[in-house]
């Protein structure tokens, strides 16, 4: 099930861009100026008038000159109100806004990451991945005993279905193992994302903003978020702007602005550091490296989708998925022809035991 | 019928471990940078693929019993 949902999800930007238009920020005249991210979200905030903003998102390599914006009427209520704007950030007009609802590709996302079940049924999918795991081990330490007399890479072709589908079963085993192996430690790893969100949270996010234990939610005028952008970005030289997230939500205090920096090369892309600022002052509170959980968690990723190496990985990803896909199938058969032949031998050792006792007793009745 | 010899140690296990390695290097080369470094990826995570095709491909041919 895993590996079928995962299909698609490999080449999941590529599908995404061919089911929906593609939208582009075009400046509307050339080396025209970005605007400040203060007038794109109050133009985001005149067009859904009483929403308050949850999240600002960039993503400069794939979509330039584009600010997505998440809002909802609260900054705490719940991701299935959220409203989707894509934001011209030349001339802050509205690119597209996106209905809230799930297309295909979600609901594959949905079904491979939780079987829609939320985080229990992420959890659970996290224990299959380790019996997933397990079965891989247990399949390496059969593979020494079968092969020991036989050649790297031998199918038995001139003896029985069962061993040709055995021969076969090991052969890309042995050969997925490694990528296997990758694509599910990570994959299960993956699966805490959720809990060590909220050990974060509870940890060094508290830790990092404890002076403001005890004030209520920030209310009213906010402190400019370019201002905020332009701080975040005077503390982590070298490092773009990944998203915000606004006081009140899941990735941020009550207090701040949570600006979420990331390195600039494919692997310290992968490395996230929130810089807190205050939303009432705009002064930067406390910056820290998330602690080693979540770095694993986000390294993880890429090694999980295979989405780091281009086009050509994208295939090479959904050859080894198809290929681990065989080992899983065959492994079933193999497991139900065993027990068939397992049945069969039986049945033939009682005939012959039968037979031998037959011919003894003849035997002794004529000597 | 298959001789009854007994692999060593290494004939076992050598061709699994160096389709490892070369799976691992592959993947890792990726994440190094872009451009000649997704060049070697791919062309190293090929060589695992190549073996289950080399290899496999006598699944798919007719049995020769004798």
């Amino acid at each position: 099930m895993l590996c079928i949902t995962g299909l698609p999800l490999v080449f999941y930007e590529e599908i995404d861009h061919f089911l929906h238009d593609d939208i582009e920020a075009t400046p509307p005249h050339e080396g025209a100026p970005r605007l400040s991210a203060d007038a794109i979200l109050s133009a985001a905030m005149e067009k859904l008038p009483g929403k308050a903003a949850k999240y600002a998102f960039w993503d400069e390599d794939h979509h330039p000159g584009q600010l997505f914006l998440t809002l909802a009427d609260s900054a705490e209520a719940p991701i299935e109100a959220d409203h989707y704007l894509t934001m011209n950030q030349y001339t802050a007009r509205v690119l597209e806004a996106a209905p809230n609802e799930m297309d295909f590709m979600l609901v594959m996302y949905y079904l491979h990451v939780e079987m829609l079940a939320g985080i229990p049924g992420k959890l659970f999918l996290g224990f299959m991945g380790v019996l997933f795991m397990l079965s891989m081990i247990s399949g390496v330490v059969l593979y020494g005993p079968i092969m020991k007399r036989f050649d790297f890479g031998m199918i038995r072709t001139e003896k029985s279905r069962r061993l040709r589908w055995l021969d076969l079963h090991n052969l890309l085993g042995i050969v997925t193992l490694a990528w296997a192996s990758v694509v599910g430690i990570s994959g299960v790893i993956n699966t805490l994302a959720d809990p060590a969100l909220e050990a974060w949270r509870d940890g060094q996010l508290a830790e990092m903003v404890a002076e403001y234990k005890d004030q209520p939610k920030v209310t009213g005028e906010f402190a400019s978020l370019q201002a905020a952008l332009d701080t975040a970005r005077a503390a982590a030289p070298g490092m773009d702007v990944s998203f915000v997230a606004f006081p009140g939500t899941l990735y941020s205090s009550k207090h701040h602005y949570a600006v979420y920096m990331i390195g600039n090369t494919p692997l310290t892309s992968r490395i996230i550091k929130p810089a807190l600022i205050d939303a009432k002052t705009g002064q930067l509170t406390d910056m820290r490296d998330m602690p080693w959980y979540l770095k694993a968690i986000f390294i993880s990723q890429p090694f999980h989708f295979g989405d780091y190496g281009g086009i050509p990985m994208k295939i090479l990803w959904v050859v080894f998925d198809l290929l681990t896909i065989v080992v899983l199938i065959s492994g079933l058969y193999l497991w139900f022809a065993r027990r068939k032949a397992r049945a069969a031998q039986l049945k033939r050792v009682i005939q012959q035991a039968e037979s031998l006792t037959l011919s003894s007793l003849q035997e002794d009745a004529n000597p | 019928m298959p001789t009854r010899k007994q692999n060593t140690w290494l004939t076992l296990w050598g061709m699994p471990l160096l389709l490892f390695a070369i799976t691992i290097a592959g993947l890792l080369l990726a994440i190094i940078g872009t451009g000649i470094w997704h060049g070697l990826s791919w062309i190293t995570l090929s060589v695992p693929v190549y073996y289950m095709v080399k290899y496999g491909w006598a699944f798919f041919t007719p049995s020769r019993r004798r």
